[in-house]
């Protein structure tokens, strides 16, 4: 069967890829707390362009896989909630890069 | 959507806090303080009077551009924490900032109790109108490039220019206004930027409503 093994071998890095992290919006969400050391609620929406609920929606599941850290603060005296990718989900981030670029760049012309 | 540029998404996050015109219509207010307290000296006033009125004026402009980005910028736009090389580009722009402005207030306090020979004269300009020039063209350059927002080097011109053409203008006529008139019209273009920008600010960033905030419905 060296043909099927081969085929495997081929599809082995798009099979590693991070489903969690692919989703659109999620991998958004992940290219922008990648780039900054932490953001609020309000500045994701801003940014990303999705509503609250929906952000919220895949924010549970970034910090449900660790990938987020939701940390609650106080500002003025006022609780406010900042978001920060843990170490865990930078290194998911970074393989997820390499990942869909050798995806990418091993498929033919 | 997945060939991700890092660098461009961190750089438009970035440049989405200073979209709000307030570094405009801050600067500008500040250049038009310079003109006021020149002009104020032109029209006689005495400069221990001056100084009062121009430190007033300058608390007032920093009051406005700390009240503007707390109450109005933030709430709309998201608190967030930039990298730390992000950090530390910043914090140079603020160092750079404050030097340059040490430095604007030394040279106009010289202009003001009129000891421009402490510099000696470099004919037809003054040394102090020079050096003031040129502090302004490299903070404001480096501003543009520290903080990605290509009007600083506009603005550097604007703040370069007026201190050595009234000075040059002043040798060959008496006439009165002209320091209101150099920075007058810099400044009132960098206000109207500034008040269009935050008008747009405004308009693009309304704040989040209790609705939008408690929205679970997607």
């Amino acid at each position: 069967m060296p043909e099927s093994s081969g085929q495997s071998g081929d599809l082995k890095p798009a099979a590693e890829i991070d489903k969690l992290i692919h989703e659109p919006a999620r991998l958004l969400i992940m290219a922008y707390l990648y780039v900054v050391e932490s953001a609020d609620f309000v500045f994701l929406v801003r940014q990303t362009g999705l509503t609250w609920g929906n952000l919220s929606a895949h924010l549970s599941k970034l910090e449900a896989a660790g990938y987020v850290d939701i940390e609650k603060e106080f500002v003025d005296k006022k609780p406010h909630t900042m978001l920060h990718l843990t170490e865990e989900g930078r290194g998911a981030f970074q393989v997820y890069r390499q990942s869909m670029k050798q995806v990418l760049d091993d498929l033919p012309d | 959507m997945y060939n991700i540029d890092l660098k461009e998404i961190e750089r438009r996050a970035f440049r989405s806090t200073f979209q709000d015109g307030i570094w405009d219509i801050y600067l500008g207010l500040l250049l038009l303080l310079f003109g006021i307290a020149l002009s104020l000296l032109e029209f006689g006033i005495v400069i221990e009077w001056i100084g009062v009125i121009v430190i007033t004026l300058c608390l007032l402009c920093m009051g406005f551009f700390i009240a503007g980005k707390k109450y109005i910028t933030v709430p709309r736009i998201g608190r967030v924490t930039f990298s730390a090389a992000r950090r530390s580009k910043t914090k140079n722009m603020t160092l750079l900032l404050t030097i340059s402005f040490i430095i604007g207030v030394v040279l106009l306090a010289i202009r003001l109790v009129g000891n421009e020979d402490l510099f000696g004269w470099i004919a037809p300009v003054p040394f102090p109108a020079l050096l003031f020039s040129a502090v302004c063209l490299v903070t404001f350059s480096s501003g543009a490039f520290l903080l990605d927002n290509i009007r600083f080097h506009l603005y550097g011109l604007f703040y370069a220019f007026p201190f050595p053409i009234v000075v040059i203008l002043k040798s060959h006529t008496d006439m009165i206004g002209l320091w209101l008139l150099a920075y007058g019209i810099p400044s009132v273009l960098m206000l109207i930027v500034g008040v269009v920008l935050f008008y747009r600010f405004l308009r693009d960033y309304p704040p989040l409503t209790k609705e939008v905030l408690h929205d679970s419905v997607h």
